[in-house]
Parts: C-alpha cells; structure tokens; sequence
C-alpha cells in the first residue's frame, strides 16, 4: 500500500492546483497600464524559418513580424504609416524613394540600426542564390544607395507603387549576417531585429517563446512574453482556450476560431465569461477561376452566367454559419480601392439561363446544354478541381453541383492532394474550373492574377485570361503614387473584372478571434493582419495578472 | 548461436538496401512536388522560387541519380538535411524521438503489465462473467476512435474538472519551476494520452495472452502440477503463464518500431512534439531526406525487434536452438 502513496500524492497535488479559481467578474474592470504578464497563443504548424528572407508560411512569418521591423507599415485604413523610416519622399516620376531613417533604433543585440542595414537587407534579398520567396520585387530595384547614416535612396527601374509596402518589410542585422550562407546561417533558429519582441527560444514542435523588448522605439510592451505554441488539432485548440492553456486565438497570429466554434461557443458561459470574442475579414478570398483554354468558358456571357448562377449567399450561410461576405474583386473589402457603388452578380437563375441562351447553349434530349462548338455537338459538361481536405470547399463545390445542375449543366468534382494538384493540373494548366483561394496584401495590385504576360507555367494567371485593357490599367496601377489616381484605375480595374468573371469571386472569410477579457488596450482592427495590432499598446491591469514573468 | 546471429546480421544489409531503394522510388512516383508546397496561396511570391527550391533540393537530377547520392551520403551515416527546414535529418529526428519514446515506451509497459494479467484471468475464468467483462471492456476500447476518446477526456478533465492539462508535452512556464513540480507538470500531461494509447491497445494484447494461457492450461504438466498439490497460484503464475507467454514475447518484439514511429492521431490531438507526427508531417510535405531517414530507422528498428524476438524465443524456450 506504501508503494503507491506517491501517486496519491501527485494526483492530490494536482487537484489543489485546479482550485483557488478567480472570480471571473474582476476581468470586466479596467485598470491601469500595468507591466508583466504573458500572452499565450497557438499556432496550427510550427515555424519552418525565422530567417526572414527564407519565410514562407504563416507561423514563421507572425514571429517575425513581431521580432523585426519594416521601414513602413500600415495602419487600420490602409495607409502607410512611418515604421524604421521617420519619413519618406518620393520623386516626381516615381522610380526615387528616399528613406529618411529614425535614428537610435537599436537591434537586440544594442547595435544601432543604419542605412548600411537597409543596403545589406536589399543584397540579401536580391542575391538569386538565396532561397527567398520574395526576390521578385527586389529585383525591380536599380540601386541602393546610402546618402547618409540615416538616409537611403532606393532607385526603382520603373515606378512601382505597391513597391513601399512589400519591400523592406524586415531590416536585418547587417553586422550579424554579413559573409554568411543566409540559406544555412544559424540565426534561423535564434533571429536578431528591431522589433517589439525578442526571440528567447524555439523547442521544436512545441513552442517558440519572446519577451518584449525593453529599449523598442515605438515604446516599451507591457506585456512581457508572447508564447506561440504549436496545437496542430483546432478542436484540441479550443478545448486549450477554454481551459485555461492559451489566452487568444488569431489574435496576434493567424489562425483563430472556426465558423462553428464562434456561432456555436461563444455564448456559453465557459467562453463567455473569460474572453472576448471579435471578427474581422481575413486577407483572403475564394474564388472559382475559369480557364480560358476551355472553350466552354471563353464566352463572357457564359462565365456570367455562371456566377448568376451560384447563390453565394446562401453558401456563407450553410458552409460557414453566415461568416463570411461575398467579394467581387481580388482587394480587400474595406480597402480604398474597392468601388463602394459596384455591386456582385446577383444570384438569378432565371437570367443565367437567358444569358446562356443568348451565348447559343440550347437543352438537348439528356437534360444538358449543349452547343456545336469548332463543328462539333459539345454538351456543357466539366471537371472542377480542388484541394483534398478543404472541408469547406467540399462542401462549396457540392452545392455548386447542384445549382449548375438545375440550369443543365453538368459539373463533376475531382479532389487531388494540394502539391499534386499544383504541379500536374494548374501549373501545366490541364484544368476546366479551379476552386482556390488567394492570401492578398493591404495594397491592391493584382498584376499578377490578371496581367496577360503572366501566364507562362508557374505564374499567377493560370486561367490564361488575357485583356488588353485590364493589361494597360494593371500596369498604370503599379506605376501610380498618387491615391486619388490610384483608385480611379482599380475602380476601374474591377468594373473590367466584374464584366468579364475570369474568376466567379466567392467569399472573404471572417477572421474570428477570441483573446482572453484580462487583456486591454487594444483596438479591434478591419481586418486581419496581425501587423495592425500593435502589441506594445496591449497590457493586463496588475490585479488581473496571470503569469508572474521576470522582465 | 554466434554464428546464427553473425549470418542474421549480415543479411540485414541488403534487406535494408532493398527496403531504402524500394522506398526511394515509391516515394518520388508519388505524384506531388515539395518545392510547390508554400506556393499556392499567394500571388505575391515570386514564382522562380519553385525552381531554386527544387533545385536546392536535388530534384532536378534523375531518379537513380539522386539515389546514388542518397547512398553515398547514408554510408557516412550523413542522412542529409530536411526539406523542411534545412537541418540535418538526425538532429531533427534526435529532437522528437524522446518525446515518442517517452510515451509509447510507458504506454507499452502499461499496456503488457495491464493486458497480461486481465487476459491470464479471463482465461482462467473462462466463459463467466469476469471473462465476458473483460472482452466487453476491451473491445470498447478497441472500437472506440482514439481522437474521439481523446477528445472527450480533455473536455472532463481538461475543461470540466479542470484538474488536467489539456495538451502538450510541459505547460509553457514549465521551466520556471523547481525541478519536482518539472517532474509532475510532465507527469501530469503524461495521463490523458498514456489512457488513450493503453485502451486502444488493450484488446489484441490481452485477446492473445488470453487465447495463449487457456492453451497451456489445458496441457496435461498442468493437470499434473494440481495433481501434485500445488497451490492454483503456484499452478498459474509459475507454470502456465511462463510457457503462456512465449508468444507474447514475439509480440513486444515486434512493437520495437512503434516505440519509435510513434501514433500521429494520438500525437496531433494531444499536441505532443513526437516522431508520428514528424512522420506525417513529412509525408504531406513531400519531404523525401526526412522520410527516407524516418523509413530506414524504422526499419532497421523492425529488422533487429525480429531478431531480438528469434533470440527471446531460443532462451525462454528450449526447444529451439540455432546452431
């Protein structure tokens, strides 16, 4: 019987320290900026790289947002604001940015940060034998030039607006990393920036812990450490958020609660009196694209009608619980550059058959479309590809079935593996219909979706839908500084998209974020992008303090 | 026997040339592409990626090329860098493998000290309600989807009562606190999973204990040890269950590479960083180094548990012998 007192003794233990609950009231009472305490988070995958240049993917890349710092970034509304550059100017004909940088902002290491830094980030970057995902846009630079410690001048081949806000959005230590194989150097595993937060430590398919950065420029974080730990079970997830084990979720990360989770748990009293639950959009949309190799779709009329025919309400509504809204263009919804008058295709089956109709499809004895197409006798018969294990797109594409169904349109559907799917259907383009989603930037160019040029194997616009027009605008729209004119062309831009729906734009998901009641100061951002939290204006009143956290 | 076991080992070699091929090749006909993996969702990255991907990877050379390559490396024992995140395959499988082995080893033990003894009483309450009880109990647990199970245990203990962590391997302060609260904080995150592995094992281990011991227990030494006078103790624990449990041992032998592979359902649910999880991971990420690293271990792990089981058998049993 003595044997077995430890046990007892653990199991005790263990009970005692799942009493003494607070009373959950006291989260409801502001306070005063307090110092201390942790922010815990989850994440589905753990980080690949934290090496910024080789990030690809969504856990590495919201470490390093808090870790490093752009010279810009945006705020709420989609303006650019100052970040590591105190100012910016730009020359009239747009192809000069100069860079006037804030001086005193030290790396982790208590290096002050220089124009020399910007110059290295730019090398790296644009040096081709570095893996990175994002050499493109460095590649459309001329030179760097450095005028002064503190100013930098960056000469664009052409004038490419969305260039401010894509390029230079990690400064990296040049004193750190200058000789080394940034494919291999070691400061992947442990990163040294500006940022709010400094890296402490990464176990591996566990966690990743930061502790806030008591010398940052734009003011010293309350909140002491912010823990990224890896949940790959969402279910598992939310059970984390309820008992205790993680106090956010897609808050300071993405990620964040299933439709269901939000409709159905949030106005239980175990979610309810803890934490706060808010939505935003997602930086995303789904969409059907048409390929225009099929000549099925290379009627404009036909590709309407289709659309028509897809109730896309009714989708949000019984695949996503009513979270979501539909889009009808590639910008983000409450972005400048959506046209506030243009309204989507409404679903009217009774037009997408007139227009149908009118496009020369006429029902045949089997109950489908049919039309002589190059001489021969074609029923409106297709394949709609999409990824395995997209439950929600399952679903999506079932209902779709249906609705095509009614108007005599028979539309099959075919699941692949998502690499395999990429590499022998939409790469090489033997595809008919493609349900897909896109992850967008604040800044609304979409030259590689749409532009003509980008049609070759591995670009962008694998529907081959091609528009002089939109060709010309895209371009204008790249080269275009000034706002004002900038919007007239992507208003513009999408009255062409709405036209010719190379793409039945379907929903933009919401962002549906829980974070725990004891944490405040913050603001409810438009939408997703955990850049626009700011996290140094987050902080837990001292009384409702969790975790005792040594600075 | 020195002999026997010299000409075994040996023949491990081109077993396990023959498995590494066989798995090479397999593994690259699967459709798919690694360096594609991150594409997709974003119009913003720069297409050229892909290739220097892929050929940062090696994948542009042929087929037996690349698996020359492979087996000049493997013969360092260099098992090469992952895809993934470009660090030696070793190291990254040395990172999991605790965690697994720590799981799967106690659940093992849990699993034989637990299955052996109620297969030996159903066996000997054969037919009566104590054995049907067992089978009952056993084959729920057998029936039972495991993340379901898992599932509904975080949400009694982990939410409900609020006694247990929910998942994970350490609570995230864990390394703030003296070293015995170190110890029950592991423990602690050790139960829920150790029930869910050891219920779902439950049924097939003490299925074949019971199957093993109604066989010997019908054997005429035994017929003789209780015509001697022995005590049904005696009887049972000293005589049976020793010749009961030969054919379990071919079972623990065989469970070599599960200590190592780990399960990726119980893994993925209850968040534990080990090698099953690894194991998918890879597989979904096309990451071939990782896999063919994971693939030979596993079955070099396979090959010796065969072996290590052919030697437990010659020494309890002695009516076999190698020579």
């Amino acid at each position: 019987m003595s044997r077995k007192l430890p046990a007892v003794l653990a199991i005790a233990t263990l009970l005692l320290s799942g009493c003494g609950k607070i009373d959950p009231k006291i989260y409801n009472q502001d306070g005063p900026v307090a110092e201390g305490d942790m922010l815990v988070e989850a994440s589905g995958g753990d980080a690949r790289h934290l090496m910024p240049p080789l990030v690809d993917e969504t856990g590495g890349a919201d470490i390093d947002n808090l870790v490093f710092d752009g010279l810009t970034r945006f705020d709420e509304n989609f303006n650019l604001q100052p970040c590591l550059a105190e100012r910016w100017t730009v020359s009239k004909d747009g192809r000069v940015i100069t860079y006037y940088l804030r001086k005193g902002v030290k790396f982790h290491d208590g290096v002050e940060l220089t124009a020399n830094d910007v110059l290295f980030t730019y090398q790296v970057y644009s040096d081709p034998t570095v893996n990175t995902p994002e050499g493109e846009f460095y590649q459309m630079i001329k030179s760097v030039e450095i005028l002064d410690p503190y100013i930098v001048r960056v000469t664009y081949k052409k004038p490419f607006a969305p260039a401010l806000s894509l390029n230079f959005n990690c400064i990296l230590p040049e004193h750190l990393l200058k000789g080394q194989d940034i494919n291999k150097s070691d400061f992947d595993r442990h990163p040294i920036g500006t940022g709010p937060y400094e890296f402490v430590e990464w176990k591996t398919a566990q966690q990743i812990v930061l502790k806030a950065n008591p010398d940052y420029w734009g003011g010293k974080p309350h909140i002491q450490r912010f823990v990224m730990r890896i949940i790959p079970d969402q279910t598992t997830e939310f059970l984390e958020l309820l008992n205790g084990g993680i106090d956010a979720m897609g808050a300071w990360l993405h990620g964040g609660m299933r439709a269901e989770q939000y409709v159905k748990e949030t106005d239980k009293p175990k979610f309810k009196d803890y934490y706060n639950a808010y939505k935003t959009d997602e930086l995303s949309f789904s969409y059907i694209g048409w390929n225009f190799k099929n000549p099925l779709f290379q009627d404009k009329k036909v590709r309407q009608a289709l659309t028509m025919a897809i109730d896309r309400q009714t989708i949000i509504q019984n695949v996503s619980y009513g979270q979501g809204s539909v889009c009808d263009s590639p910008y983000p919804i409450h972005s400048w550059a959506n046209d506030p008058k243009d309204q989507p295709w409404p679903y009217d089956p009774d037009k997408a058959k007139q227009f149908l109709k009118e496009a020369g499809w006429k029902p045949g004895p089997d109950g489908l479309l049919h039309k002589v197409i190059a001489g021969k006798d074609t029923p409106f018969r297709f394949t709609m590809i999409l990824a395995q294990g997209n439950v929600s797109g399952e679903r999506i594409a079932t209902i779709v079935q249906q609705q095509l169904k009614l108007l005599g349109i028979q539309m099959n559907i075919q699941l692949y593996e998502w690499t395999t799917l990429l590499s022998q259907y939409v790469n090489p383009r033997k595809f008919d219909a493609f349900l897909g989603g896109w992850a967008i930037t604040p800044d609304p160019d979409c030259y590689q979706l749409f532009h003509s040029s980008q049609t070759a194997e591995h670009q962008f616009n694998f529907v081959s839908y091609k528009n002089p027009q939109m060709d010309r605008l895209l371009v204008e729209g790249q080269q275009t500084l000034d706002i004002g004119k900038r919007q007239k062309i992507y208003w513009k831009i999408q009255a062409i998209l709405h036209e010719d729906q190379p793409y039945t734009f379907m929903v933009v998901p919401n962002h549906l974020v829980a974070v725990h009641k004891r944490f405040k100061g913050y603001k409810v951002p438009q939408l997703v992008d955990p850049s626009l939290n700011y996290p140094q204006n987050w902080y837990v009143p001292a009384a409702q303090q969790k975790y005792q956290v040594q600075p | 026997m020195r002999k026997f076991l010299l000409r075994r080992l040996l023949l491990m070699i081109p077993l396990l040339l023959g498995i590494s091929f066989i798995s090479f090749v397999i593994m690259q006909l699967a459709p798919g592409d690694p360096a594609s993996l991150n594409i997709g969702m974003n119009s913003k990255i720069d297409p050229s990626y892909i290739l220097k991907l892929r050929q940062s990877y090696g994948l542009d050379d042929p087929l037996m090329v690349q698996y020359w390559h492979w087996l000049k490396r493997i013969c360092l024992l260099n098992f090469g860098n992952t895809f993934r995140d470009n660090r030696p395959v070793i190291a990254v499988i040395g990172e999991r493998l605790p965690a697994t082995l720590l799981l799967s080893g106690l659940s093992e033990v849990l699993l034989f000290l637990v299955a052996v003894p109620l297969g030996v009483m159903a066996a000997y309450y054969h037919n009566r309600w104590y054995d049907r009880f067992i089978s009952i109990f056993s084959f729920v647990g057998f029936s039972m989807p495991s993340f379901w199970f898992a599932l509904m245990l975080m949400l009694l203990f982990g939410v409900w009562l609020n006694l247990l962590p929910v998942s994970g391997m350490t609570s995230t302060e864990a390394e703030y606190l003296p070293w015995n609260d170190r110890i029950l904080d592991l423990i602690s995150h050790l139960i829920l999973p150790l029930i869910v592995t050891t219920y779902g094992g439950l049924a097939s281990i003490s299925r074949y204990a019971r199957t093993s011991m109604l066989e010997v227990i019908r054997q005429d030494y035994i017929r003789t040890a209780r015509a001697k006078g022995l005590s049904e103790t005696q009887v049972i624990f000293k005589h049976a269950l020793r010749n009961a449990l030969i054919p379990i041992v071919t079972l623990m032998g065989l469970s070599l590479p599960n200590l190592i592979g780990g399960s990726f359902i119980i893994e993925t649910i209850f968040s534990w960083p080990g090698m099953g999880r690894l194991g998918f991971e890879s597989v979904l990420s096309h990451d071939y180094p990782l896999l063919m690293g994971i693939g030979v271990i596993t079955a070099l792990l396979t090959l010796l548990g065969n072996l290590l089981a052919d030697l437990a058998y010659a020494w309890l049993d002695p009516r076999i012998r190698y020579d």
